[in-house]
């Protein structure tokens, strides 16, 4: 059964984009098939972690909002770029990059309906086992869309405590809108904290299951999004637990 | 459901003006089980009557006037597919943001650069 999986923050900054290109590939290593659709249309930015460069991207979303193709012709084969590990296939729906069409999305709006039969329509011609939706940060139309249709919200948090108020906002409207399923993932976490300690605190607070603590790492921050993390340091403790965060999303539902 | 639940989401939704379709606002604040049936319509794109009575364990007159609330306040539509009468929810578009008119006309004059290149 095909699973929607939406990766959210509350805001920006937390590593949304990382986590979902990480566990997106780590899914793929794991044989299945993965969507990924950026749904950040007002500050796009997933496709340079999968090495999708500006000039070779074709149809974005944007056009396919704007009905000027299908929703499988924005879909981008992206697998190549992501090693020789991967089992599976990792498609991409870039939203566009051009500062014009960023304006005109936002000047214009569009058709809510069109983006929620997209995503149903992309699980169904790729053949996906799993659909990412790389979400705003924040509450808007698309972000509480995308929640509303998840099976499995995966939300990413810092040890900051603006996150931790703006998370609860989160979790409680996952609540009310009934998502299967609410993982947390506490990423950028320094070293002077205990991983075990952050784990229990963040579960307590929110009754929810932490499905990752992901240290502050320099090596990550060294990529700057020049590449998939997992996939330059396979032995990492990073990439260790973003193997349990793919092994617990493989599991879910 | 009992009488007086179904009279509540009768009058619930009697309340609420027409509208452009669903806003996901909209699904925060209606009451169970109108925002659980939205919700789980949004999710299968499309349902038959049956689906919707089995889903609000419902008779079909019951089923049928509830149905028929939420497409008189715009956020179901019908459809048919060979033959077969759906329901679908109608999500409302998103609008675009008011910002001052120089600022879009810069934004504007930004698109057809970028149109012509």
């Amino acid at each position: 059964m095909p699973k929607i999986v939406s990766v959210h923050s509350f805001r920006g900054g937390t590593g949304k984009s990382n986590t979902t290109a990480n566990v997106a590939t780590l899914l793929a290593v794991r044989g299945q098939r993965v969507g990924v659709v950026d749904a950040d249309i007002a500050s796009p930015g997933i496709h340079i972690l999968f090495g999708l460069e500006e000039d070779k991207m074709g149809h974005s979303l944007n056009d396919y909002l704007w009905g000027k193709c299908d929703i499988q012709q924005t879909a981008h084969d992206v697998t190549a770029n992501l090693g020789n590990d991967v089992k599976g296939r990792v498609f991409l729906v870039p939203s566009s990059i051009k500062a014009g069409e960023i304006a005109r999305v936002l000047r214009e709006g569009y058709d809510v309906g069109l983006l929620n039969d997209g995503f149903r329509d992309l699980i169904q011609t790729l053949e996906l086992d799993v659909l990412m939706i790389d979400t705003h940060p924040g509450l808007n139309e698309e972000t509480l869309l995308s929640i509303a249709i998840s099976d499995v919200l995966l939300i990413i948090l810092r040890p900051d405590q603006q996150d931790y108020q703006g998370t609860g906002v989160t979790v409680e409207v996952a609540r009310k809108l009934s998502v299967p399923c609410m993982m947390l993932v506490v990423n950028k976490v320094p070293a002077a904290f205990p991983t075990d300690e952050v784990r229990a605190r963040v579960e307590q607070a929110y009754h929810a299951e932490v499905a990752a603590v992901l240290p502050h790492s320099d090596e990550m921050m060294a990529l700057a999004s020049a590449g998939v993390f997992v996939t330059r340091y396979p032995d990492h403790p990073i990439t260790a637990a973003l193997k349990q965060v793919a092994e617990r999303l493989s599991r879910s539902g | 459901m009992e009488k007086g639940l179904f009279n509540r989401l009768q009058g619930e939704l009697e309340a609420r003006e027409q509208s452009e379709g669903l806003k996901m606002s909209d699904l925060l604040e209606l009451s169970e089980p109108l925002s659980g049936l939205l919700n789980w319509m949004m999710r299968r794109g499309q349902v038959t009557f049956a689906d919707v009575t089995a889903f609000l364990g419902e008779d079909e007159a019951r089923t049928r006037t509830i149905l028929a609330a939420l497409r008189d306040k715009g956020f179901v539509r019908e459809i048919e597919i060979r033959g077969l009468t759906q329901y679908r929810v109608r999500l409302a578009p998103k609008r675009g943001r008011a910002l001052p008119s120089n600022l879009w006309q810069a934004l504007a004059e930004k698109i057809e650069n970028e149109e012509e290149r």
